[in-house]
C-alpha cells in the first residue's frame, strides 16, 4: 500500500535519534464556572518510532485529554495549554491551527472509543475516507476511492469495494471499529493514537482488533500511542506503559518491567485487580477503595493521597516522576522509598498492599 | 419506493376527506345562517328563498349536498354563492400571487434562518449570539399585521422606498418589479419564521457540533469549513428543514392570510379571508382543500429529502 | 455492555462529558416555580419583561377606574357631537371634516379619539382586558386539552394513539389560522347553541374556546412524547410492580412529572394565544365590534394610519410588548428548569 516506511520489529527500539514524540511539563487547563478545571498536569512522555506506548488510567485521570491535546482537538475558548509536546520537531502546542490541520489524519491519526457514534451517520464510509486522502493529498476522486478500496480491504472488511459506498449503519461495531482504522491509517500516519479503540466492542471482537492494530504497526513501522483502562490490552500489546491519576503521570515503566515490579501503591492496586489465570480462584478480588478524585477538587500534594493507604506527612507535597536506581526507564511519583515499596507490597495480603474494602481503608488512613 | 406513494396517496385521500368534512361541518351544522336567506337579499318572499333552495340543492339531505360539493370541486364547476363567480377560476387568478410570495418569502426564510442560525451555533454566547437570540424574539413576537401595516405605509406610501403594496406579475412588469413589489411582504412574513428557525438550528448545530462524528471530522484534518458544512450542519439541517415545508405549504394554502390582505395582495388567501367571512362555502372548501394536498405533498417531499438527507431513514 | 467486558476493575472511561442522558426532565422538585423565579429575578430580561408584563395586566384590570374616573367615558361610549375644553379653547371630538381629536394628555381623551368619538385610551385597556382574558382563557383550554390528549394517547398507546395521533396530524395539515377564522365567522352570527349551553354569538368566550381547541395540538404533540419516555422509567415500572392501576400510576408518576413540561410550554403557548386573538380580531373573526381588543384596534387604525398613526402604533406596541414579554420569559423559564431542552426535543421529534 502506501507505507513506505520499512518494518521495524516490534518493541525494538533503535537510537535516542528516533523519537518521535516528545512531550514534557504538558498541562491542561477547561474552564468552568467553578474555575479552571486542572484536567492534565505535568505530564512527561516520550514515544519512539514503532514503539507502543500504553497511557492507563481511570476515567477522569487525564490520558483523553492527553490525547486529544496532541492534535488540537482540546484547543477551544478559555482552555489553557502550558508545555511542550513536539512531534518529529514540530511543536504541537505552538502550532497554528492550519499547520495542525496538515498533520491531523496525515502523520498523526487517532481511532476514538465508539465507533458507533464517531463515523458521521449521514456519509458513505468510502466518501468519509476519501475526503481525508483528498484533504491532505492532491489526487483525484477515483484514485481516492481506490485508495479508500485498498484501506478497507487491508483492515479486513471483505468485499470492500462494494462496501465502499454503504453507510456507517450497515456495519457492526467491530466493522465500523475496522473501517475508522482503515481512515486513520489510509494516509499513512507516523503516530496512530488510539483512545479505548476496544472498549465499545465484544471481547472476541477486541482482540482481532487489537492483532491488527499491532499487525499494521509491525507492517509500517509507525507508532502507537494507545489510551486504555484495560491492563489486559495493555500486557498484550504494549512495550511502554505510562499510568496516569489525577491528571499525573504517577509511573512510567517497560511493560514488562511494570508487571513485574510495580513500584506506586496505584499500580499494585490496578494490578492487583486482574484476576489470576492460574491457580485457586482468589475468595475476592481486590478493589482500591473509595473513587477517582474530582479534577474540580484534587488534593494538595500527592493526587492519590485520599485513597492511598500507605499515606504519610510527605504526601502532602507532590513526588517528583523520578527514576529510582536500579531500573532505567522506570519513574514513579511516590515518596516511599524502593526498599519499603517492595516490602510493603509483598506484605499485604500477598503482592497487593491494599486493604480490600472501604471500612478498612478508612480505619487505616485516617 | 412505491409502498411510499400508496401509503402517501392513502394518507392524503384520508387528510383531504377529514379536512372536507371538518369544513362542511363547520358550515352546515354549526348555524350560521341560511345560506339560501341570503342569497336572496333584501326583504326575499319564501317562494324566493323555496327557489333557491331547489336550485343549489339545499333542500337535500347534508351527505348529498357534501358528495355534490365535493364532485363540483373536482370538476371545476364550483360556483360562489355570495357572487357566483367560478370558484377556481378565480383561484387560478389569486394563485400565481400567493406562489410568488410563497417563493420569496420561503427564500428569505431558509437563507435567513441558516445564516443567523450558523452565525450563531459558532460563536455561542458572544455578542453576535446575544443580538441575533435578541432579534429572533422580537421577530416571532411582533404582530405580522401590523409590523405589515406600518411596513407598507411609512417605507411605501410615505417613504416611497418601496411599493405599498399590490401585485405586479412577471409579463407586466418584469422579474425587477415583480420581485420589488414582493419585497415587503415577503420580508414581513419572514421575520417570524427566521426568529424561530434561527433558534432550532442554532441548538441543533451545537449539538451536531458536540457531536463524536465532527471531532472525527476534525482529527481527519479536514477544513474547518468542510467540518462544519459538511459534518455539522448537514446533521443540523433535517429538523429546520422540516418545520421549513411546513410553513411553504401552509403559505401555499392560503395561511398567509394576514400579509396578503394587509399588503393588498389579493392572492389565495385573502380570497378565503373574503369568503370566510360572508360565509360563503364553496370557495372555503376549495382553497383549504388545496392547502390540505399543498401540505400533504410537501410533507411527501420532505421525507424524500429526509430519506436522502439521512440514509437511516427508509421511505 | 462495556462495563461487563472490563478485565480489572477499573471503570470504564471516557472523555470528561456530562453523564445522564434520560429523555424526560427531571422527576420534579417543588422547586420548579422557586427556580423559575429566581431565575427571572437574575437576569434582566426576565425582570424586564415581568415589570411589563404587570403593568399591562394591571392597566388593564384598572380599565373600569379609568373609564369612570378619568376619563369619564366607556368603551364603546360615542361623542360624536361633543366638544372638549382643550388650552381654554372648546374643541370638536370629532371636527366637520370627521378627524378625530389627536391626544390631548389630559384626562378625557388622553391618546384622542376614533371616528366616532370613542375615548381611545378606554378602548386600548378595555381591549387589552378582552384579549387577557380571551388568551388566558384559551391558554387554560389549550393546556387542559393538550394534557388530556397527550397523557392518554402516549400512556395507553396502541389504537387510542394512533386515533389521536392522526387527529393531530390533519389538525396540523390546515393552516390553523384559517380554520380558526372559519370557526370564528360561523359562531359569531349564531353563537354557539349546544342544547342545554347558549352562548351569544358576541361573547368573548367564543373566540376563547375556538383558540384553546385549535392550538391543542401544540401542547398535546410534546406531552405525549414525554409521556411515552416518562412510561417507561423504573419509578413506573415499580409503581406497576406494585399493583398501581393505571389511574394511580397516572396521577401519582405520571401528571407531577409533566409539571416541567407545562411550566416551559406555558409562557409560549399564552403568548401564541394573545398573537392569535389578535390576528383573529383583526380579520373579523374574533372578538367582534364594537367591543374592543388589541386586534380590532389595530385594524381599526390601519384605516386612518395617514391621519392618525398613533391608533396603529400604540395598540400594536402594547401587543408586542406583552407577547415579547410572555416569549422572553419563557426563554428564561426554559432555561432554568430544562436546561437540556427535552421539551423543545418533544417539539420536534413529533414532526
Amino acid at each position: 500500500m502506501t507505507a513506505p516506511t520499512a518494518p521495524t520489529p516490534a518493541g525494538a527500539p533503535d537510537a535516542a535519534s528516533d523519537l518521535l514524540l516528545d512531550i514534557d511539563g504538558l498541562g491542561v487547563a477547561f474552564p468552568s464556572e467553578r474555575g479552571p478545571i486542572h484536567a492534565v498536569r505535568d505530564v512527561r512522555l516520550t514515544l519512539r518510532r514503532g514503539e507502543v506506548l500504553a497511557v492507563v488510567g481511570e476515567s477522569g485521570s487525564g490520558k483523553s485529554v492527553t490525547a486529544l491535546t496532541l492534535l488540537g482537538l482540546t484547543r477551544g475558548r478559555g482552555t489553557a495549554i502550558t508545555g511542550k509536546a513536539e512531534f518529529d520537531g514540530i511543536d504541537l502546542i505552538g502550532a497554528s491551527d492550519s499547520q495542525l490541520r496538515r498533520i491531523r489524519g496525515k502523520r498523526i491519526a487517532m481511532v476514538f472509543q465508539d465507533p458507533m457514534s464517531s463515523l458521521n451517520p449521514v456519509l458513505r464510509i468510502g466518501h468519509q475516507i476519501a475526503e481525508q486522502i483528498r484533504a491532505h493529498e492532491g489526487v483525484g476522486k477515483a484514485e481516492a476511492r481506490k485508495r479508500t478500496i485498498d484501506a478497507l480491504t487491508e483492515v479486513g472488511i471483505p468485499r470492500a469495494a462494494e462496501r465502499v459506498d454503504a453507510y456507517p449503519h450497515e456495519f457492526s461495531g467491530g466493522m465500523r471499529q475496522r473501517v475508522m482504522i482503515a481512515m486513520a491509517l489510509v494516509c499513512g500516519p507516523e503516530l496512530l493514537i488510539a483512545d479505548e479503540p476496544t472498549t465499545a466492542l465484544d471481547v472476541t471482537v477486541q482482540a482481532q482488533i487489537l492483532d491488527l492494530i499491532l499487525r499494521l504497526r509491525d507492517e509500517r513501522g509507525m507508532s502507537v500511542m494507545l489510551v486504555t483502562h484495560d491492563l489486559g490490552v495493555v500486557a498484550e500489546t504494549a512495550d511502554q506503559v505510562a499510568v496516569m491519576y489525577g491528571g499525573r503521570i504517577v509511573e512510567q515503566a517497560p511493560c514488562d518491567e511494570l508487571f513485574a515490579d510495580p513500584r506506586h501503591p496505584y499500580s499494585w492496586g490496578l494490578i492487583g485487580s486482574i484476576p489470576p489465570l492460574t491457580g485457586a480462584k482468589p475468595e475476592y478480588l481486590p478493589t482500591i477503595a473509595g473513587t477517582p478524585p474530582s479534577p474540580l477538587a484534587l488534593p494538595a500534594g500527592c493526587p492519590f493521597r485520599a485513597r492511598c493507604p500507605h499515606e504519610f506527612e510527605q504526601c502532602a507535597e507532590v513526588p517528583p516522576l523520578a527514576e529510582t536506581a536500579g531500573a532505567p526507564g522506570h519513574l514513579d511519583r511516590c515518596w516511599l522509598p524502593i526498599d519499603e515499596k517492595r516490602i510493603r507490597r509483598a506484605g499485604a495480603d500477598g503482592r497487593i498492599g491494599l486493604l480490600h474494602d472501604a471500612e478498612a481503608t478508612t480505619e487505616e488512613s485516617a | 419506493m412505491i409502498g411510499f406513494i400508496i401509503r402517501r396517496l392513502a394518507s392524503m385521500v384520508l387528510v383531504l376527506f377529514a379536512v372536507s368534512v371538518l369544513v362542511f361541518a363547520i358550515f352546515n351544522i354549526i348555524p350560521g345562517g341560511d345560506p339560501a336567506v341570503r342569497m336572496a337579499g333584501k326583504n326575499p318572499t319564501d317562494v324566493q328563498i323555496e327557489a333557491i333552495r331547489k336550485e343549489w340543492g339545499f333542500d337535500k339531505p347534508v351527505t348529498t349536498q357534501y358528495a355534490k360539493m365535493i364532485e363540483k370541486t373536482f370538476d371545476g364547476q364550483l360556483i360562489s354563492y355570495s357572487n357566483r363567480e367560478n370558484v377556481l377560476e378565480r383561484i387560478k387568478e389569486g394563485l400565481p400571487r400567493t406562489l410568488s410570495l410563497t417563493f420569496w418569502s420561503s427564500l428569505f426564510m431558509l437563507v435567513g434562518g441558516i445564516a443567523l442560525g450558523m452565525l450563531s451555533a459558532l460563536r455561542p454566547n458572544s455578542f453576535a449570539d446575544r443580538t441575533i437570540n435578541a432579534i429572533a424574539v422580537v421577530g416571532i413576537s411582533l404582530p405580522v399585521f401590523w409590523i405589515g401595516g406600518l411596513m407598507s405605509y411609512y417605507l411605501g406610501s410615505k417613504a416611497g422606498i418601496i411599493p405599498a403594496g399590490g401585485y405586479v406579475s412577471i409579463s407586466e412588469g418584469g422579474v425587477l418589479d415583480w420581485f420589488w413589489h414582493l419585497l415587503a411582504p415577503s420580508l414581513a412574513i419572514s421575520f417570524l419564521f427566521i426568529g424561530i428557525y434561527s433558534r432550532v438550528l442554532r441548538g441543533d448545530l451545537l449539538d451536531a457540533l458536540r457531536a463524536d462524528y465532527v471531532r472525527t471530522a476534525e482529527a481527519k484534518g479536514l477544513s474547518k469549513r468542510r467540518v462544519v458544512v459538511r459534518h455539522a450542519l448537514r446533521n443540523a439541517l433535517i429538523p429546520m428543514i422540516t418545520l421549513w415545508g411546513l410553513d411553504v405549504a401552509i403559505t401555499l394554502g392560503g395561511g398567509a392570510v394576514l400579509t396578503e390582505t394587509v399588503f393588498d395582495l389579493d392572492g389565495v388567501g385573502a380570497y378565503l379571508a373574503d369568503s370566510t367571512r360572508s360565509l360563503d362555502v364553496p370557495p372555503v372548501m376549495a382553497i383549504t382543500l388545496l392547502g390540505a394536498i399543498a401540505v400533504v405533498v410537501m410533507n411527501a417531499i420532505i421525507d424524500i429529502l429526509y430519506a436522502y438527507l439521512d440514509p437511516r431513514i427508509r421511505l | 455492555m462495556a462495563e461487563a467486558t472490563q478485565p480489572a476493575g477499573v471503570p470504564a472511561s471516557g472523555t470528561p462529558a456530562p453523564a445522564a442522558t434520560a429523555n424526560v426532565p427531571d422527576p420534579v422538585a417543588a422547586g420548579l416555580w422557586r427556580a423559575s423565579w429566581r431565575a427571572i429575578k437574575s437576569s434582566w430580561a426576565g425582570r424586564l419583561s415581568l415589570l411589563t408584563l404587570v403593568l399591562i395586566v394591571a392597566s388593564s384590570l384598572a380599565a373600569p377606574l379609568w373609564a369612570n374616573h378619568v376619563a369619564d367615558s366607556g368603551p364603546l361610549t360615542n361623542h360624536l357631537t361633543d366638544q372638549i375644553r382643550l388650552n381654554g379653547e372648546l374643541t370638536d371630538v370629532v371636527s366637520f371634516e370627521g378627524i378625530p381629536i389627536g391626544p390631548t394628555g389630559q384626562k378625557r381623551f388622553f391618546l384622542g379619539a376614533d371616528a366616532n368619538g370613542r375615548d381611545i385610551m378606554v378602548r386600548l385597556l378595555y381591549g387589552g382586558r378582552n384579549s387577557l382574558q380571551i388568551s388566558l382563557v384559551a391558554t387554560t383550554i389549550t393546556l387542559l386539552l393538550g394534557t388530556l390528549f397527550g397523557l392518554i394517547a402516549g400512556f395507553f398507546r396502541g389504537w387510542v394513539d394512533s386515533v389521536i395521533s392522526r387527529g393531530l396530524d390533519i389538525l396540523q395539515s390546515t393552516p390553523i389560522i384559517l380554520l380558526g377564522i372559519a370557526l370564528g365567522v360561523a359562531t359569531a352570527l349564531g353563537g354557539i347553541n349546544l342544547g342545554i349551553v347558549k352562548i351569544p354569538g358576541d361573547s368573548l368566550f367564543i373566540p376563547a374556546l375556538i383558540i384553546g381547541v385549535i392550538q391543542t395540538v401544540y401542547v398535546a404533540r410534546p406531552l405525549r412524547g414525554i409521556t411515552l419516555s416518562l412510561r417507561e422509567r423504573p419509578f413506573v415500572e415499580a409503581a406497576r410492580s406494585q399493583g398501581a392501576t393505571n389511574m394511580r400510576i397516572i396521577r401519582r408518576e405520571i401528571l407531577p412529572n409533566l409539571g416541567t413540561s407545562l411550566l416551559v410550554l406555558a409562557p409560549i403557548i399564552f403568548a401564541q394565544t394573545v398573537s392569535y386573538e389578535a390576528a383573529l380580531s383583526f380579520l373579523g373573526a374574533g372578538v367582534q365590534p364594537p367591543n374592543p381588543s388589541w386586534g380590532t384596534l389595530i385594524s381599526d387604525g390601519l384605516d386612518v394610519l395617514v391621519s392618525a398613526p398613533h391608533l396603529t402604533i400604540i395598540p400594536g406596541a402594547v401587543l408586542a410588548a406583552m407577547v415579547l414579554s410572555l416569549n422572553l420569559l419563557g426563554d428564561v423559564v426554559r432555561e432554568a428548569i430544562d436546561p437540556r431542552g427535552m421539551v423543545a426535543a418533544a417539539q420536534k421529534d413529533e414532526h
